[in-house]
């Protein structure tokens, strides 16, 4: 059996990107995913890359992934065809719009405030109302996901990562390294990274740990574009009809709910449902939206845009996020079992964070001391 | 989720179910509406801005209301967003208690969506607050 430095369990963004900082810096690494690459969460994301957070630490991970993202032809060598559109807020809560357009000018990030007349010759064909303000990060855009995950992969396989597909784990235990049982065969790794998504609480369950995650259903829906419909060919936050959305491609828009505070990262204090606890759930459940919520999401879009009152949506699905009790995610290694890391609850901000993640993440495992942006993600801010 | 209420008002009873029989009275005692597509003495469609605590949120509001006998009353509501629905049936019963009206309400409330996963905890105190912010404001 061979000895692996890393073993990183889950293959999306957070898992091949450790995987390729970890490998870019001459660790021996394997990556054992159950699916395939981008199996669930990574691959159910609508990619947007973005800036736009209130909570400080978070908003500096975004602006340093943005521009990793930018450059990810040039530092991986592979394309998440990035494309530029630039995000446009739209609030009737002016004060929790200019307290984040604050907290990104302060870490440097490119955002202003707009008025209702620089917000037309933008978007020509919006409907606004006198009481909304409106924020403008010209830097955000989208990316492809999966090419992405793809991207990071391949490189870390140039680097020698080794990546296996269709592994799923059963147990992880301790003994001198730490055994890795799964369906496939049984790995060794002197440490483990836990990068699983929805399934990070079940893989430690054994271990004596129950984390504090709930698992989250998040409904989004792709509509055709109306032929000849130019509005919406950049983000939108649209928190007084409470939707986002952007184009997908030139033919289609993604569309998903927005809450202030959820999108922000803004508090603490939203309440998940208790009846969403991980242990009741399963964490490879994938949904649909019905009927309600798909015209739902059609009305807000044409209350917002006229031209788009003819939208029809093409295709769905509800992920389940994996949501701390802040709504912000987990990076620590777990109390009393050195050498054992987990990357979880994302809590919906995960995959646009993903390239400083992974270089947290191998600087944690190297050091096994938590770099000064994984503080704020430490465990400890839980009572367990 | 059931939810139950109740308030009390100076006017008799067949005062207090004349005015909470017709929308025309009610809908200016909703607070948040900023559309009304329709209104009847029977119906309101509109659209309605909701912010009690976390809940906030613009939906389309569609509530009807049907006299049921000289002393009760039936509410029914929808609310439909991009950040789930809320639908409830409430029957409200008025009585006399020492020359007043007491107005005692019993109903059910269904949330759905991503509104059910943050505020369902929240449903029977908002939903009660809503009922008794109507009737203070019918009869202030």
């Amino acid at each position: 059996m061979s000895i692996y430095e890393i073993v990183i369990i889950g293959g999306g963004a957070w898992g091949c990107s450790a995987a390729m900082n970890l490998s870019k810096r001459g660790k021996k690494v394997l990556v054992l995913e159950r699916g395939y690459l981008a199996y669930t969460q990574s691959g159910h994301t609508s990619a947007i890359i973005r800036q736009f957070y209130s909570h400080e630490e978070t908003a500096k991970i975004a602006m340093l992934s943005l521009r990793y993202f930018k450059d990810f032809k040039q530092k991986t060598g592979f394309d998440a065809h990035f494309r530029q559109t630039g995000l446009l807020v739209i609030s009737d809560d002016s004060e929790s719009i200019k307290r984040t357009v604050e907290v990104l000018k302060k870490i440097g990030a490119k955002c202003e405030l707009l008025d209702k007349d620089r917000v037309k010759e933008i978007e020509p064909s919006i409907s606004l109302s006198n009481d909304e303000v409106f924020a403008f990060e010209p830097d955000a855009g989208y990316v492809d996901p999966i090419a992405t995950v793809w991207g990071f992969a391949q490189c870390a396989k140039g680097f020698g990562a080794q990546i296996l597909e269709g592994v799923k784990v059963k147990k992880i235990s301790r003994q001198k390294d730490w055994i890795i049982e799964s369906d496939k065969g049984t790995f060794e790794g002197e440490k483990v990274i836990v990068a699983a998504g929805t399934n990070t609480p079940f893989l430690i369950r054994d271990l004596g740990f129950n984390l504090p995650i709930y698992l989250f259903p998040f409904p989004m829906c792709y509509y055709r574009r109306p032929y000849g419909a130019k509005s919406l060919m950049r983000v939108i936050f649209d928190s007084t009809n409470n939707y986002y959305a952007r184009p997908e491609g030139e033919s289609e828009i993604l569309v998903g709910p927005m809450h202030d505070e959820m999108t922000y990262a803004e508090s603490s204090a939203i309440a998940v449902d208790k009846n969403l606890y991980w242990a009741d759930k399963n964490p490879d459940w994938i949904g649909r939206i019905d009927f309600d919520l798909s015209s739902a999401y059609s009305r807000a879009l044409s209350i917002r845009f006229p031209e788009l009152s003819e939208i029809h949506p093409s295709r769905d699905f509800v992920p389940l996020l994996d949501v701390t009790p802040d709504w912000q995610p987990i990076i620590d290694e777990l109390p009393g079992f050195d050498g054992l890391f987990v990357a979880c609850g994302s809590s919906g901000h995960g995959f646009k964070l993903s390239p400083l993640i992974g270089e947290i993440l191998a600087d944690f495992v190297i050091s096994g001391k938590p770099p000064s942006f994984a503080r704020a993600y430490s465990l400890s801010r839980f009572r367990m | 989720m059931e939810i139950t209420g109740s308030y009390t008002v100076s006017q008799d009873i067949s005062t207090v179910i004349s005015l909470s029989s017709d929308m025309t009275k009610i809908a200016p005692c909703l607070k948040g509406v900023t559309q009304v597509e329709k209104l009847t003495p029977e119906n309101l469609i509109g659209r309605i801005k909701v912010s009690v605590g976390i809940i906030k949120g613009t939906f389309d509001l569609n509530a009807t209301v049907k006299k049921l006998s000289e002393d009760s009353i039936e509410l029914m509501l929808k609310l439909k967003g991009t950040l789930g629905t809320a639908e409830g049936v409430i029957v409200v019963k008025a009585s006399n208690l020492q020359g007043k009206t007491q107005l005692t309400w019993k109903g059910d409330v269904e949330l759905k969506g991503l509104a059910a996963n943050i505020g369902k905890s929240l449903v029977e105190q908002v939903s009660n607050s809503l009922v008794e912010e109507i009737y203070k404001c019918l009869f202030r």
